[in-house]
């Protein structure tokens, strides 16, 4: 919760697989390093975790307390991936989601991982979007598949009829991952100019593009500006604002200029990264003043960052945030929280909930 | 409206090899006007391709003899299109008439391309695309809105 009394929601988490042992392709090792690479770079010192932290199958318990004790945030929406091409369990499992879901139904909701080239991912998307807590289904703009990258575009023949789907499902959002390149996918599988013509089309689904900010700002603003159902998730865009401020408030200035403060989430990313350093950020953020001077960017003022960091998100969900904050009010969480505000250790030191000798990474 | 002026535009002296760049070695600027002609193959599935020179990717260019050697830096370190690139570069520039052998690099430096690399002249020109269809698309900008 923020000084001000907000909720602070975290719209995108995972509990990550980094062990050998799901490995399913060569790829997949420098899949792992380079998620660990992008935190190093991303967070500021003393948030990168050790390696002894960070290359494990990160558990339900671990991710609960990562964020409910180390961070500030509230409630999260856990995000499972369809990385099968890669990782033997997709990477984040569904099974390890719904686990989370289950020992904190307050606190949580879920977006389900889909791959549009199963047979049945139409009877998937149906089956799960009716499940308590799934909020949402989660794609991605590419898979390997037979030795080659195939294009997962909302707009390709194999996906298009799963927008239906989903707009006939008990779901009303779609997440899509683009912006950062991974393994040998091309770089235009991640511009999200399908998303402009499936929001056209689909006006009643919403559609959530992960990583906004990070790269293609301009095409971002123009799905954001010209359709009310684009929302804009800043999942490791939201660290920019601590390790390369100024990239960050022109991809925020552009967002709230041409679209306004209203579709702009938050999301903390782990267990790859630390979810508390962009909360800080963004909450002691200022725009700065050439900013605002020589492109009309607005001011940054406290009730656009209660939004950014809650309250879209909870609309995004159709949640009531004084309903949920009775919910969670005495919670074991906020038990846990107290104690540990009563003794000046909350949030807790980063990864010092992880039960490992070296818990960050050294300097050295 | 002081927002059609491009964020992204760049504000400091480029350090790598640009449209504008000039060079003393009358071999390099035939180097490099061969490099304008490379199309990058991903802004070729677009409606505006671009130069590699244009979109930013000349790191530098070296000449040593009769020998050439060129530096890109690109948009991915894993760029699949690299070696279609590579095989383009060196058949223009082996084409000159002072030139033996080109060698094509990838900049591993660690840093990393940003669109104020682009030249100037494809930026304003993308900006304004940017304009246009917000334009089309009847976009009033929300910090613009009076109601």
């Amino acid at each position: 919760m923020l000084d001000s009394g907000s909720l602070v929601v975290d719209s995108v988490s995972h509990c990550f697989n980094h062990t050998p042992e799901n490995h399913k392709h060569p790829h997949a090792q420098i899949w792992d390093d380079e998620t660990y690479e992008l935190g190093a770079k991303l967070l500021p010192d003393g948030y990168v975790p050790s390696e002894e932290v960070f290359y494990r199958n990160h558990q339900p318990e671990e991710l609960a307390r990562l964020l409910f004790l180390e961070s500030q945030i509230d409630y999260s929406v856990y995000h499972s991936l369809p990385l099968d091409d890669y990782f033997h369990d997709g990477y984040v499992s569904r099974e390890k989601g719904f686990e989370f879901m289950e020992q904190n139904p307050e606190r949580v909701s879920m977006y389900v991982d889909i791959n549009p080239l199963e047979d049945d991912a139409g009877d998937q998307i149906e089956e799960f979007a009716a499940k308590d807590g799934v909020e949402g289904i989660k794609f991605y703009p590419a898979r390997y598949q037979n030795g080659n990258d195939l294009s997962l575009q909302l707009t390709e023949e194999a996906v298009w009829p799963l927008l239906q789907r989903v707009a006939d499902s008990e779901v009303d959002t779609l997440a899509i991952h683009k912006f950062i390149p991974f393994a040998t996918a091309p770089v235009r599988y991640f511009k999200p100019d399908d998303v402009e013509d499936a929001a056209n089309s689909f006006p009643d689904v919403n559609f959530e593009i992960i990583h906004a900010g990070f790269s293609f700002v301009e095409e971002t603003v123009l799905a954001m500006a010209s359709h009310d159902n684009v929302y804009a998730n800043l999942e490791n865009t939201a660290c920019l604002v601590n390790t390369r401020p100024r990239k960050f408030a022109k991809a925020l200035g552009e967002m709230l200029y041409w679209a306004g403060p209203d579709r702009i989430v938050y999301a903390g990313g782990a267990t790859a990264l630390h979810p508390q350093p962009p909360i800080d950020g963004i909450w002691n953020f200022e725009m700065p003043e050439d900013l605002i001077e020589d492109y009309d960017y607005p001011e940054v003022t406290r009730e656009m960052k209660e939004k950014i960091l809650g309250k879209n998100a909870l609309r995004l969900l159709d949640k009531d945030p004084e309903q949920i904050k009775k919910d969670i009010k005495g919670d074991k969480w906020d038990q846990l929280r107290t104690e540990r505000e009563e003794s000046g250790d909350f949030p807790a030191e980063p990864w010092s909930t992880y039960e490992a000798d070296a818990a960050l990474a050294s300097d050295d | 409206m002081s927002a059609h002026t491009d964020p992204y535009a760049r504000t400091e002296e480029a350090t790598h090899v640009t449209p504008s760049t000039e060079f003393d070695d009358e071999r390099k600027t035939e180097v490099k006007a061969q490099l304008d002609e490379v199309l990058d193959p991903c802004s070729c599935m677009s409606d505006n391709p671009i130069s590699i020179l244009d979109l930013g990717l000349v790191e530098s260019i070296a000449v040593d003899g009769r020998d050439v050697e060129v530096t890109l830096l690109l948009t991915s370190q894993r760029c699949t299109y690299f070696l279609d690139i590579n095989d383009e570069v060196r058949e223009r520039v082996e084409s000159l008439d002072e030139v033996d052998s080109c060698e094509v690099h990838q900049d591993t430096s660690g840093q990393i391309w940003t669109n104020d690399r682009m030249s100037t002249e494809e930026r304003e020109a993308r900006r304004q695309r940017f304009h246009d269809q917000m334009d089309a698309a009847g976009v009033t900008p929300y910090a613009e809105r009076s109601d």
